[in-house]
């Protein structure tokens, strides 16, 4: 979590701020890239197939069709599963290279393993990023995506459930393009003015610089020789989602505390 | 020759068309269609309000139920299903069979900008807590899509909130029964309705307020701003070519003057009980 | 959800209370009357054709599209197929229909199959091989009556459409209540006495169509048919005046 005011200060990228991020790439055997995400108290699987073959009336001649496909965390699917699909889509058609693969489907399922609401959008995005990242397919550039919530006078950028006292229920999550810093996707929920966006906006640009740090430690991570622990844990044991302990998360929480 | 280029060439001759700073149908590229909302056309509906901009129209129709609430639920709150269909009798790409993925989108759009405008205070479809509570289901057809179908039906369902007219009702603790009485009718007290302005974007720079279809297609990205009074209640940018935050800035400014001038159609709207036109 | 538990009451109308003495019916018509049809040709500029028809309180919209290539499924190498779809708004009726899922329930299917070889006995289908044309019908408010207005509503939108057709097709319903025929129910009429559907072709006098639920006895369908027969031809010099009165409209506007 960063605030604004403790940014201004530093200046230079803190790297603290993604303290609440862990993520794990390859973890599953069977696809051709996975990667888990847990932002907080959000935890996202995200596994992707692709290029695969595509059905006849998803085809398109000049290039790959990108198809997601989300499972919430709970009940059955309802039409609000469509509008997160159609936002994580249309992000990676974008930043994909589909030229390269015509007549083809890259397939992103993502499945929610815990969610607080709040950050599910951007895990989300970033989730299936990874899973990309992980299956080696080609990207003009790295999309990421950051929630920022104003409260007060401050913005506060991923915050966690205890940070949210005080704001009025409006947030923003902002999909940027780590490279040219250009805003890719966005989407508001809950009553914002203008000037709340405008500057929920500017936060979330500085914060998603951040956030492609994250991209290349765990990319890092997953080449290098050491043997595969999950990265940079949060500090301390109770901050990680249950969910996430029973996947493995434990050895860090173990390693922290012993 | 144009008819030529715009069955081969649809996006070189759009693009000729923005550097004169005009589009096909002769509008500014921050003019809206002519919008026309009349309500209370279909008897028999609850609420019910139709509206047309250019050739997109929708037809929104309420119709109110009883039910008991879920134990799950909160007791004294009703409940507001939005759902948009698009039939394939509005455009030819359309074929008939399950809700595709546009008009589940849009349905989900229209709840969520219902729940953050505070429009509807859920409390007041409240007959009696934890036995009976009133569900709004609105029920929205697109009988012509030629681009721009949520703005259309947000405005739509905004005007068909207005015309519904809820039968009384009470709760009769004795009998346990519902005692209801068709013949009375109330309207509802409303708050701020959301009323949404989107915008097309053509070379991540230049844009263009309400996208006919063939503009639709074209466009690069789209921008949808909601407004409810003075806040904003929805931004909702998908995908599409990337932005620069002072396009953004200009996106918010041309939806917030569209919003108002909806408003304003709107609350004439309200005032006469008739068809009204507006720019 | 919840259970549903309140619908608008819809009390069943004796049938002493149809047809009163005088011989009026409960909204003030003559039996052989039709009640009031207003049509409008060329409602929505982007189909290819599309009329709006009201019959009393029934108001039907009917979009075509076509003729055009035809899915490989539904391609025939020597005629054009119509595909037709019959869907009825869910606020529609008095009490809250089921939202259509795929196709629509079973009733909806049927009457889209039925609507399908109606028209086919009357478009000419041989001038427009390996084509398809879709007819799509949404009925906006049921008051009785409803598939007949669905299918004078086709057969408008067709003629906007400018699909070449052999003759008109003119719908009515009909029944007989108290040995009184009656013709064009509305809802109440339609829960109260024996509904007998019709469709005319005027030109040659032919039924294409002749659909009935409940029952009656077999001695009155001879005077139902005749009574039925004028009706249709009295919808299709309504019918006529619209059309003509549109075409002079839009050749004079050019």
């Amino acid at each position: 979590m960063i605030s604004a005011d403790m940014k201004s200060e530093e200046g230079d990228l803190d790297e603290d701020a993604i303290n609440n991020f862990t993520c794990e790439l390859g973890v599953l055997s069977q696809c051709d890239g996975s990667a888990t995400l847990c932002n907080g108290l959000t935890a996202v699987l995200a596994a992707t197939f692709g290029p695969v073959e595509v059905r006849q009336q998803r085809e398109l001649v000049d290039r790959s069709s990108i198809e997601v496909t989300f499972r919430g965390p709970h009940g059955v699917e309802g039409v609000e599963d469509r509008r997160v699909e159609q936002l994580v889509r249309s992000t990676l058609e974008q930043c994909v290279f589909a030229a390269l693969h015509p007549r083809t489907a890259v397939s992103v399922v993502l499945n929610v393993l815990e969610t607080d609401d709040l950050l599910l959008l951007s895990t989300c995005v970033n989730a299936a990023v990874l899973a990309l990242l992980d299956s080696s397919l080609s990207m003009k550039y790295l999309p990421a995506a950051v929630t920022c919530v104003p409260v007060g006078d401050r913005v506060l950028v991923n915050p966690l459930p205890s940070e949210r006292q005080g704001s009025s229920g409006g947030s923003v999550t902002a999909v940027y393009d780590t490279g040219s810093e250009r805003l890719v996707a966005c989407r508001t929920a809950g009553q914002l003015s203008a000037e709340q966006l405008t500057s929920c906006l500017r936060e979330a640009r500085r914060a998603a610089a951040m956030v492609r740090q994250l991209y290349r430690r765990a990319v890092a991570a997953k080449f290098s020789k050491e043997p595969r622990d999950p990265w940079a844990g949060p500090s301390r044991a109770e901050d990680m989602p249950p969910s996430w302990r029973r996947l493995g998360g434990q050895q860090a929480g173990e390693q922290s505390t012993s | 020759m144009a008819a030529d280029m715009r069955a081969i060439q649809p996006e070189s001759l759009y693009k000729l068309h923005l550097e004169c700073e005009e589009r096909p149908d002769g509008r500014k590229l921050d003019a809206a269609r002519t919008t026309v909302v009349t309500r209370g056309g279909i008897t028999t509906a609850d609420g019910s309000a139709f509206c047309r901009s250019g050739h997109t129209s929708v037809l929104c129709g309420i119709k109110a139920e009883v039910c008991t609430p879920a134990t799950d639920a909160p007791p004294d709150r009703g409940w507001v299903v939005p759902n948009l269909e698009l039939p394939a009798l509005c455009h030819h790409r359309f074929r008939p069979g399950p809700p595709s993925e546009a008009a589940q989108t849009a349905s989900a759009q229209l709840l969520q900008l219902l729940d953050a405008s505070g429009a509807l205070d859920r409390t007041q479809l409240c007959i009696e807590a934890g036995q009976a509570v009133w569900v709004l289901y609105c029920d929205l057809i697109c009988l012509s899509h030629d681009g721009n179908v949520l703005d259309v039906a947000l405005l739509a369902l905004s005007a068909a909130l207005t015309d519904l007219r809820l039968p009384s009702a009470e709760w009769d603790a004795t009998e346990e029964r519902l005692r209801v009485k068709p013949a009375q009718r109330t309207p509802l007290k409303l708050g701020p309705l959301p009323l949404a302005a989107t915008l097309a974007v053509f070379d991540k720079e230049t844009l263009v307020l309400d996208p006919a279809g063939d503009e639709e297609m074209l466009c690069e990205a789209s921008v949808t701003v909601a407004w409810a009074g003075d806040s904003m209640v929805l931004l909702d940018k998908t995908g599409g070519c990337e932005l620069s935050l002072e396009a953004m800035d200009r996106c918010i400014a041309l939806s917030k003057k569209r919003s108002l001038e909806l408003k304003k159609l709107l609350d004439c709207c309200t005032q006469s009980g008739e068809v009204e036109k507006g720019e | 959800m919840c259970a549903y538990m309140w619908a608008p009451p819809f009390s069943a109308v004796s049938t002493m209370e149809l047809l009163s003495d005088q011989g009026l019916r409960v909204d003030g018509r003559r039996a052989h009357e039709l009640r009031n049809v207003e049509c409008r040709l060329g409602v929505f500029g982007r189909a290819d054709g599309s009329a709006y028809l009201e019959q009393g309180n029934t108001r039907v919209l009917a979009t075509v599209y076509g003729p055009h290539e035809a899915r490989a499924a539904q391609r025939r190498h020597d005629v054009a197929s119509i595909n037709c779809q019959y869907r009825q708004a869910v606020f529609s009726g008095w009490e809250r229909g089921r939202r259509a899922g795929g196709g629509g329930d079973r009733r909806a299917q049927e009457l889209g199959a039925l609507l399908q070889n109606t028209l086919e006995s009357v478009v000419l289908v041989e001038l427009y091989p390996r084509s398809q044309i879709d007819v799509y019908v949404q009925v906006l408010q049921a008051d009785g009556g409803t598939y007949a207005t669905c299918v004078n509503a086709a057969t408008l939108a067709l003629i906007d459409a400018g699909v070449a057709l052999r003759d008109y097709v003119c719908a009515c319903s009909a029944s007989v209540l108290r040995d009184q025929p009656l013709v064009d129910l509305n809802s109440l009429e339609t829960s109260g006495a024996p509904e007998l559907t019709a469709a005319l072709l005027p030109r040659s006098g032919r039924l294409p169509l002749l659909e009935m639920s409940q029952r009656f006895h077999v001695d009155k369908l001879g005077e139902l048919l005749d009574v039925a027969e004028t009706a249709c031809r009295d919808v299709h010099t309504i019918l006529n005046r619209a059309v003509r009165r549109h075409v002079s409209a839009r050749s004079s506007e050019k």
